[in-house]
């Protein structure tokens, strides 16, 4: 194993100058979002410092299970964040969340660390801690988006899933339609263009900023060209037409 | 003698409200018959339970209380889509997919889907008085009455027992929706199609005459001949409503 890094303290520190320039921004922009940042830093300063002692003891028990316990752990907080996501509580959702989560990013993992890097020992924490925590989070992401705009799709698209079942269609080809959508939404690359993000902010699904900007700047973010211009994209409105 | 094809039990009916809570009671203890080559209006005020009434037959919803009979047998013992094919429904807004009108009309499960001729796609429409020139316009094009003779169309090549239509007529003008009414009447008398129709508006309910059902609050208040019922209301519920029809 190659050696791995010392940061010193104060390289750490200078870490704080990257979010002081994006405070610095907002205050000159009047984009509002100091009080937010403030709080943002705060919180991740304090969990990584925890985190951070807590990695320090896995690491030192040189053992698998306290590894799979970490990653039990993290599946465990991204079902509970990707359920709390959804607008609808719906029966059973938990479990059916928790077993897509664990299958999915189980399997995912063991590929990357044992196909693609071939970690060994095969539990090495230092691998196996972060790329879970990628793959994790990124299930999490996916699985709350799909869950959102298939909840969003059905409270838009009523009369048209009725009509299927009424024209014989079984439950799953009625909503066939808005399961497509909902994969569409879970598997759109992240650095996707502003136009998507438009469409699922329309949804409630993006959850951009924490809090309202000033209107003059909502309107720039969200829509770059002219506000008589509607926004391209696939909006809702044209279906079932 | 016609034998009874539709029968509501004391059915009871409430919608969940949000997180689960009991919500409001729709549907109070509402029975009836419906006998094979009937035609039936459902009338009143706008909450009423028409809607959630129609939805009870076809399993869109099922009873709290009480239960329906198909054929004298309770219709959750059924499959529900073959329910959906024997007791048709079309919504009050009529839902056109992407494509022409015959897309329309094909758009159903593919075994379905196969056994239909283009003989078939014909005979459909003239049922609904429309001629073959629509099998290829753009559905989404047509106007309101079109479309909506268009959904009938699509839910009859299912070749159902009973046509429940809610409030077919809503969005057509006065000329349009007599028309329609003379159609489906035509189905009923020349092919023995049951009818139950939803309407506000009285002049659909004479045309269609036949029997009246009137629902306020969640119950029957009036189950008789729709002309007599209309001519001399007993009951002041009918009374009010037929003022508050009146032009
Ligand atoms: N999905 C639903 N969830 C909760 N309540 C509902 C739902 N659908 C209908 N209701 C309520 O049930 C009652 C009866 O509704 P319904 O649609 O059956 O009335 P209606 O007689 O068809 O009225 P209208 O003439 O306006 O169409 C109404 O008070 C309505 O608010
Ligand atoms: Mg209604």
């Amino acid at each position: 194993m190659t050696e791995v890094l010392d940061i010193a303290p104060w390289r750490l520190a200078a870490a704080l100058l990257l979010i002081a320039v994006v405070f610095v921004l907002s205050f000159r922009e009047r984009l509002g979002l100091e009080r937010s940042l403030l709080m943002a830093t705060v919180r991740t300063f304090l969990q990584l410092f925890l985190v951070g002692y807590v990695l320090r003891a896995i690491f030192a028990l040189e053992h698998w299970a306290p590894v799979l316990g970490a990653v039990a752990v993290m599946v465990l907080v991204a079902t509970h964040t990707a359920v709390s996501r959804l607008k609808r509580r719906v029966a059973g959702i938990t479990a059916f969340a928790a077993i897509a989560l664990t299958a999915g990013s189980g399997l995912t993992l063991v590929f990357v660390t044992e196909v693609v890097i071939g970690v060994r020992p095969w539990f090495d924490p230092q691998y196996v801690i972060p790329i879970a925590g990628m793959i994790v989070g990124n299930a999490m992401n996916g699985a709350a988006l799909a869950g959102e705009r298939f909840q969003a799709e059905l409270k838009n698209r009523v009369p048209e899933v009725e009509t299927l079942l009424a024209l014989g269609f079984p439950a799953p080809e009625a909503l066939a339609g808005l399961r497509q959508e909902a994969i569409r939404a879970a598997l759109i690359p992240r650095g996707r263009p502003v136009s998507d993000r438009c469409d699922a902010d329309a949804h409630g699904g993006g959850r951009v900023h924490e809090r309202p900007l000033p209107r003059a700047a909502r309107a720039a973010v969200l829509h770059p060209r002219p506000p008589t211009a509607p926004p391209p994209g696939r909006g809702l409105s044209g279906r079932g037409r | 003698m016609p034998v009874v094809i539709l029968e509501c039990r004391g059915v009871s009916l409430h919608y969940q409200g949000g997180d689960g809570a009991a919500g409001r009671e729709v549907l109070r203890g509402v029975s009836f018959t419906l006998k094979a080559g009937e035609r039936l209006n459902v009338v009143g005020p706008s909450g009423g339970g028409k809607s959630t009434l129609l939805r009870l037959l076809n399993r869109f919803e099922d009873p709290d209380q009480g239960k329906v009979l198909f054929h004298g047998k309770d219709l959750r013992t059924y499959d529900p889509l073959e329910i959906r094919r024997r007791i048709a429904l079309t919504l009050q807004t009529p839902v056109m997919f992407d494509g022409t009108v015959r897309d329309n009309l094909l758009r159903r499960p593919r075994e379905r889907r196969a056994a239909l001729t283009e003989a078939d796609l014909r005979g459909a429409l003239e049922d609904v008085a429309l001629d073959a020139t629509f099998l290829d316009r753009v559905a989404g094009e047509l106007s309101g009455g079109e479309k909506q003779r268009v959904a009938i169309a699509r839910v009859l090549l299912m070749r159902p027992e009973v046509l429940l239509l809610d409030e077919p007529t809503s969005a057509l003008d006065p000329v349009a929706a007599g028309h329609l009414i003379e159609t489906v009447t035509t189905l009923n008398q020349e092919k023995g199609l049951t009818l139950v129709v939803v309407s506000h508006d009285l002049n659909v309910v004479r045309r269609l005459s036949g029997r009246l059902l009137f629902l306020a609050g969640g119950e029957v208040i009036v189950d008789a001949e729709t002309c007599a019922s209309l001519e001399h209301p007993t009951h002041p519920a009918v009374r009010d409503f037929l003022a508050g029809s009146l032009p």
